[in-house]
């Protein structure tokens, strides 16, 4: 028999797969979902088979066939092209806004957990006005107001979510601060910011690592709707929001092609990344680990 | 100091109210500047295209836009304790009047989509709970995801190319009504219950068929959060210490089951009003796919066109609308918890 | 024929490591004990022991990974190993559980009285008539002070030690032939200890039940218990008589464990333990105790036999009755 030393590395790889997944199969779903999608998008200049901009004047609106893989749409554009650019689209948008969310979230939570005071107060009455206040207009008013601009959709959507980061890290460190390995640091005389940085930040991290996906998730989906909504993203961008808002108009005369592939992607994409967050979570959390029938 | 349970709620409808005031005034602000700071310049979508400076700058004035924007907004807030929540730039129809028209219609749409969500979702999820990681579980986790990952509107799309267009089961997504159908004498606005209350059967028929199709998205995708916080919610009372106890006095599944859903009760409410308030936002979107002439529809709109009085009122009635949901439920929660 | 028999009961929780490699803890291994009626017994081990999953065993309450991989439990002569997704036919009616936290054991959101006539009316001892009156007496023979007024008052309400009163008027309400006290007095102050003993102690006496109190307080097994079991890593190292254990403890842990009484302590001093609990998923073969035993031979490598020591008191032991303080 084969001990777990003598196996060859791509055995042990395998079967630590096989071990996660069946630990968690959604995150082993949502994980090659998210990775697909990466790696159309990385890869979209080459596999589209024609620009997403480039219109056939003479072909508007063919259902999917030999020539255009998903139809064409109402500019005859080729949907196919088109959903895989979206992707660029999608992950450019939401890798950036997670960026902003961390580096904005994270240290807000730290300090807020931590040291508690004004801060604290600050964030929590923030948090009051968003769970009161329907955030998808709160964004729609803020990117009407600042322009149709990539950048400030993705500024938008990185800020607002950061405070409901924000709050998923204040719980892990509220819940960190009281441990006794934390409280035997700050007796040993360590500042404010080594116990914060050093301590407690490396055990929060865990915690909060399954709801970045989420928050991603999250900014796929609005930044989508507020393309669909007109708002943010202009024509013939393809944006996959702004692609069914076009297609809105033909449901009705029955051109399904132009709205339904790239809502498949959407969605598709969001799940993933839904997936790949609960995953996570299942996961790291030991509390919530599957139990084995 | 011995309290007795009514005054303590009477306290804290007080508190509640007083609390509320800073918030509402928080986000009424907010959304104040932020649509004046923005880049649309209402004056000149009023005055259109042949007006010259020297109308431009009067409609200004009259608009008082020429203000500095905090007297602008301690104006509006005086108005609005008034009950003049201003005029539409768009024909001059006052905002209060159009809430009043509107705002049914999207209650209509968020209260039967919660309650047919509610339905569905809150015993998927306590069955899964009760056997978490079985094939069930499994299968509605997943189901409950994918709701949450299907965009609203691209559902609304989907349903209507399928119902209307290739099945014609559903009528034409536009409005409440079908067109050669009488409308009732509006009462509550309505249109259900105003056809209850005039036996306009034709009418109410009319307007059901309208809203099944939009009722039946929104549900779905309502269902999908309600599954996974019940599924939650369950789960930690299933493995809480009463029930195991209760588990070793040999108690039947459905005294067990009664036992969890009495404790479950509580949270489950919270949560129900936190989708109720959010899902009041999100039906703009349901709205303008199917035509409803909602709030939301409306406002939406606006915001696109920068219609400030109309924004203003829009999100004025969603936050206060918010505000009474949570007390409404907050105080449910404590009139059911022995714990008070 | 014994009340209550154990015959050699295995169980083993079976899992997949992340490496999707199984793993099993062997977490009772061959427990074997017996009871009869109209008596109490003591079972005592550290933590990890398995004292806890033997009375959960007993209720047929073990969930998945637990499994009983092998043996018997004989209450009157019927087998009654279930898991705990099937019913029983004995939990809550003829065997009965006081569990370890009273506080949170009961339903938050029933009274106190509603509890322990639905107590009843579940198992059917009692039409809804009786039930009131029965749960009403019930609390005044647990000696819980204004028995009518505390039928309507909600758990959040008691105090621990009161609650844990509720539990053992729940606990006997049905008459079972068997009680189960998990760790009944955790949690509790001392005086509060003694008044719960006695008064279980009392009532099980008055209705002829029998009783097991799982403990790791040894005080308790002295005083309130007629026989006592030791475990240690899943096993039953010594069975038998109170007097007779404490008098001449054959095993080397049940030596050291009465020689860590203070009383013990303060005669004969004290020897630190070098080895951290027993790994339940490499157990290995031969004698468990064998690590932390200062007695310890080559023949140790191989599992102990059961060995009779006068009339009903056994150890799992190579070297019964040999003292380690030599």
């Amino acid at each position: 028999m084969f001990t777990k030393k003598d196996s060859s590395a791509v055995v042990n790889f395998v079967n630590y797969s096989l071990g996660i997944s069946r630990r968690s199969p959604t995150f082993a779903v949502g994980f090659s979902i998210v990775g697909l999608f990466l790696l159309l998008a990385m890869l979209a200049d080459f596999i589209a088979p024609y620009s997403p901009t480039q219109s056939f004047s003479y072909n508007v609106l063919n259902p999917p066939d030999g020539r255009f893989l998903l139809g064409s749409d109402g500019n005859g554009m080729d949907v196919f092209s088109r959903v895989l650019h979206g992707c660029r689209y999608a992950f450019g948008i939401s890798i950036p806004a997670g960026l902003i969310m961390i580096s904005i979230g994270v240290p807000l939570g730290l300090v807020a957990g931590y040291r508690g005071g004004f801060i604290d107060e600050v964030l929590l009455r923030i948090l009051d006005v968003l769970r009161s206040f329907p955030t998808i207009i709160l964004a729609l008013a803020v990117v009407a107001a600042m322009g149709q601009s990539l950048t400030s959709m993705v500024l938008v959507i990185g800020v607002l979510d950061s405070p409901i980061f924000a709050r998923v890290v204040r719980a892990e460190v509220l819940a960190l601060r009281s441990s006794t390995f934390v409280m035997a640091a700050i007796a040993m005389g360590n500042p404010a910011w080594r116990v914060m940085f050093v301590h407690i930040l490396p055990n929060a991290i865990l915690g909060v690592t399954a709801q970045l996906p989420m928050r991603m998730a999250w900014a796929v989906r609005i930044s989508a709707t507020l393309a669909f909504i007109g708002v943010g993203i202009q024509a013939p961008t393809p944006e996959w929001g702004a692609m069914i808002r076009q297609g809105a108009e033909y449901v009705i005369t029955g051109e399904w092609w132009v709205a339904l592939f790239p809502g498949i992607a959407l969605m598709l994409l969001v799940l993933g990344f839904n997936l790949l967050g609960d995953g996570l979570s299942d996961i790291l959390d030991p509390r919530r680990r599957s139990v084995d029938k | 100091m011995i309290t007795t349970r009514r005054s303590r709620i009477i306290r804290f409808l007080f508190v509640r109210l007083f609390v509320s005031i800073p918030v509402i005034l928080g986000i009424v602000f907010l959304t104040f500047m932020l649509i004046r700071i923005g880049g649309q310049d209402p004056v000149a979508m009023i005055a259109g295209p042949v007006a010259d400076s020297a109308m431009l700058s009067a409609i200004r004035t009259q608009l008082q836009l020429d203000q500095p924007l905090l007297q602008q907004f301690l104006n509006y807030v005086l108005l609005v304790s008034q009950g003049d929540l201003g005029v539409s730039w768009q024909g001059g129809i006052p905002v209060l009047s159009e809430i009043k028209q509107l705002f049914p219609a999207t209650l209509e749409l968020v209260f039967l989509s919660v309650g047919l969500a509610a339905l569905i979702g809150v015993p998927i999820g306590m069955r899964s709970a009760f056997k978490p990681n079985g094939w069930f579980d499994q299968l509605t986790r997943f189901c409950s995801l994918a709701g949450f990952s299907m965009p609203t509107y691209w559902l609304g799309l989907m349903a209507i190319f399928v119902f209307f267009y290739l099945l014609r089961w559903a009528p034409a997504p536009m409005g409440r009504l079908g067109v050669d159908v009488a409308t009732p004498a509006v009462v509550t606005g309505s249109v259900l219950i105003d056809c209850l209350l005039e036996g306009n059967w034709n009418a109410l028929s009319s307007a059901l068929s309208h809203l099944a199709l939009p009722v039946l998205c929104f549900a779905l995708l309502a269902a999908a959060p309600i599954i996974k916080q019940t599924r939650a919610i369950m789960l930690e009372i299933v493995g809480s210490d009463y029930v195991r106890y209760a588990r070793a006095n040999g108690f039947s599944k459905k005294t067990i089951e009664k036992i969890a859903l009495r404790n479950a009760a509580g949270p489950l409410l919270t949560f129900l009003g936190l989708e109720l308030t959010s899902l009041l936002a999100a039906a703009a979107l349901i709205e303008y796919i199917f035509s409803l002439s909602g709030l939301g529809q409306w406002g939406l709109n606006a915001i696109l066109l920068g219609d400030f009085a109309v924004v203003q009122g829009y999100v004025l009635t969603l936050a206060l609308s918010s505000m009474l949901i949570f007390m409404v439920i907050d105080l449910m929660v404590l009139l059911l918890e022995p714990r008070n | 024929m014994s009340l209550i028999s154990i015959e050699d009961l295995h169980v083993h929780f079976i899992s997949t490591g992340i490496d999707n490699q199984l793993i099993t803890a062997k977490a009772l291994n061959g427990v074997s004990f017996s009871l009869e009626a109209g008596q109490v017994m003591g079972i005592v081990g550290e933590t990890g022991a398995g004292k806890s999953l033997t009375a959960n065993s007993i209720l047929g309450l073990l969930r998945p990974p637990a499994k009983i991989v092998k043996g018997r439990i004989l209450f009157n002569g019927e087998d009654i190993r279930v898991h705990d997704h099937e019913s029983s036919s004995v939990r809550g009616k003829l065997i009965t559980l006081i569990p370890q936290s009273p506080k949170t054991s009961l339903d938050p959101t029933a009274r106190i009285g509603d509890q322990l006539i639905r107590m009843q009316v579940e198992h059917r001892t009692a039409n809804d008539s009786d039930a009131y009156a029965r749960a009403l007496n019930m609390l005044e023979q647990v000696q819980i002070p204004d028995p009518s007024r505390r039928m309507n008052a909600w758990p959040h309400e008691l105090s621990g030690g009161m609650a844990q009163r509720v539990l053992i008027a729940a606990s006997l309400i049905n008459s079972p032939k068997l009680v189960i006290a998990d760790e009944p007095t955790t949690g509790l102050d001392l005086t509060v200890q003694a008044e719960i003993l006695d008064t279980l102690r009392k009532l099980v006496n008055a209705n002829n039940m029998s009783s097991i109190i799982i403990t790791h307080d040894l005080g308790i097994v002295a005083h309130y218990c007629d026989r006592m079991a030791v475990m240690f890593a899943g096993s039953v190292v010594e069975e038998g008589d109170v007097v007779s254990v404490f008098k001449k403890p054959l095993h080397p842990y049940t030596q050291s464990l009465i020689a860590s009484t203070p009383k013990q302590i303060a005669k004969n001093g004290y020897k630190r333990i070098t080895t951290g609990p027993p790994d339940l998923y490499n157990l290995g073969n031969g004698c468990s105790y064998k690590d932390r035993c200062n007695k310890a031979q080559p023949i140790c490598e191989t599992s102990p036999q059961l060995v009779s020591v006068d009339s009903g008191h056994k150890t799992l032991c190579h070297f019964p009755g040999q003292s380690t303080n030599a």
